[in-house]
């Protein structure tokens, strides 16, 4: 299948997760400025930055529902370093993501029991769903299917 | 009242982004139904469009009939410092192709980040404010383009951050509806700036223009990275040699604009060329009418890398741009036409 456009995925993804009842708590859309959510920087502490951007990570859409917080990357096919990145941001960087949350949504660390990440792409499954990710299959007529690793409760999804 | 019948299908909306084409949906009643088509590599799109982002892509473009009637930009970051150029070119090649624009952007704004935390630890002021002459540009483009540019302020709450919800819209939405009104009656855009809502539109920007040039006395004269400056002295100083000198010669003054960049790249630097471009030397709608050179200083850049990019590159924006709003680009080691 020809890779959709990440615009697409991203859009898809948002609408489907809206759908289910998660909270888009922030974001940036590829190439875009988003309408309706905040740009969340993940900062390293103790680093001045001039620039607001610079040393920082930000992940595509931060959702949360029911104590889940959801980490989504989106691009137009499987990628292995948005896989890593988010790897990064929810093990190591983890209490600079729950700093940036609280600093732009007011939202304390201890709201959230878990952190589950996700990687959303055309629907064309070459690769295993690692046990702590989710995979979002997208379609070109905007369907999207949550695929979830053996760690991962299926139900959070519908 | 005038009446007016809107033909079917008659708008199109082309993005770049497929969020800010949603958006425009749901701009004006008459849009809700346009065709979404996404604007792609240049020399891809139809004719008109790929003329329309010859020199950047702008956000959105929306024709009626099969004609680009505007183009909107929008942005989430106050274009408080030296990038507030960044997507002055687009504008100008709108208003050179006589298509209206919206720039629609915060005129204020907080600023997040470490180096914010710590100013409010300290009690100080953290909003960021537009830069001034951003709408002295845009007056300077309209005079020479004889065109329109509405900047609409992305409105803020009491803390300056940025409204997400539909009443931000407000403002945006009553200039569209005065704009799709008359050109749906009226066929063509001519006269269009003397509706109430985009003349409002306009004077808000025009009386912030005024408060901050008020507010701060460094906005007033050039911005650091310029000076303007008569040409001999620039030719001697930099030891430009021929035939460069001959054309430079040919105008008593100059601006320099110093780009600190250490690598050939565009953002920010080729917008705020055309910036400086309209502000201080352009008197007509051709790039040779100037008053003074525009030359680009860019000492961090040598000869070696400015060839290897036109031989490998010579499609870049950036190439293109900096060559198009300069008389002379002069590099680290030798200056160029």
């Amino acid at each position: 299948m020809k890779p959709l456009r990440e615009d697409f995925i991203f859009l898809s993804v948002e609408r489907y997760l809206r759908k289910q009842s998660w909270e888009i708590l922030g974001g940036e859309p590829p190439d875009g400025t988003s309408n309706r959510f905040r740009r969340i920087y993940i900062r390293s502490p103790g680093i001045r930055p001039r620039l607001h951007s610079q040393d920082s990570l930000k992940v595509d859409l931060i959702s949360a529902k029911q104590g889940i917080l959801l980490l989504s990357e989106v691009k137009p096919r499987y990628s292995e370093s948005d896989k890593s990145k988010l790897d990064i941001v929810a093990g190591e960087r983890r209490n600079d993501l729950f700093d940036a949350i609280w600093e732009r949504c007011k939202i304390p660390k201890s709201s959230f029991k878990s952190v589950v990440k996700s990687l959303a792409f055309t629907a064309e499954l070459r690769v295993d769903v690692p046990p702590d990710f989710v995979f979002f299959l997208v379609y070109p007529n905007q369907t999207v299917v949550a695929r979830t690793g053996g760690l991962v409760n299926p139900q959070i999804f519908g | 009242m005038e009446q007016y019948v809107r033909p079917k299908d008659s708008y199109t909306i082309f993005y770049d982004s497929l969020h800010e084409g949603e958006w425009i949906r749901s701009l004006h009643p008459h849009f809700s139904k346009a065709s979404l088509i996404p604007i792609i590599d240049p020399g891809n799109n139809i004719p008109s469009i790929d003329q329309l982002i010859a020199y950047d892509r702008p956000d959105v473009i929306i024709s009626y009939e099969g004609r680009p009637f505007l183009v909107i930009e929008r942005t989430e970051e106050v274009p408080s410092s030296h990038n507030c150029g960044q997507r002055f070119a687009r504008i100008v090649r709108a208003s050179e192709l006589g298509v209206p624009v919206i720039y629609f952007f915060p005129f204020v704004a907080q600023k997040h980040g470490a180096e914010s935390r710590e100013r409010q630890r300290f009690g100080k002021a953290n909003q960021r404010y537009v830069n001034p002459r951003l709408f002295s540009a845009f007056e300077r483009i309209e005079e020479i383009h004889d065109t329109l540019i509405i900047p609409i302020s992305w409105p803020v709450d009491s803390e300056y951050e940025l409204l997400r919800t539909p009443e931000k819209d407000v403002e945006i939405k009553c200039v569209l509806h005065e704009i799709v009104k008359w050109l749906e009656c009226r066929k063509d855009l001519t006269k269009l700036g003397v509706q109430p809502n985009i003349v409002e539109s306009k004077a808000k920007a025009s009386r912030e223009k005024d408060t901050r040039y008020r507010s701060t006395k460094k906005n007033r004269g050039p911005p650091p990275s310029v000076r303007i400056e008569r040409t001999s002295a620039i030719v001697e100083e930099y030891r430009i040699n021929e035939p460069v000198t001959t054309k430079l010669l040919k105008r008593d003054r100059s601006v320099v604009y110093r780009m600190g960049m250490r690598y050939l790249r565009s953002d920010p630097y080729a917008g705020t060329l055309a910036l400086y471009d309209y502000l201080y030397a352009r008197t007509g709608p051709r790039t040779t009418d100037r008053c003074m050179n525009v030359v680009t200083h860019a000492p961090n850049i040598d000869s070696n890398d400015w060839n290897r990019i036109r031989e490998t590159g010579s499609q870049r924006k950036d190439v293109s741009l900096f060559r198009l709003f300069s008389d002379c680009i002069i590099l680290g080691d030798v200056a160029v036409i």
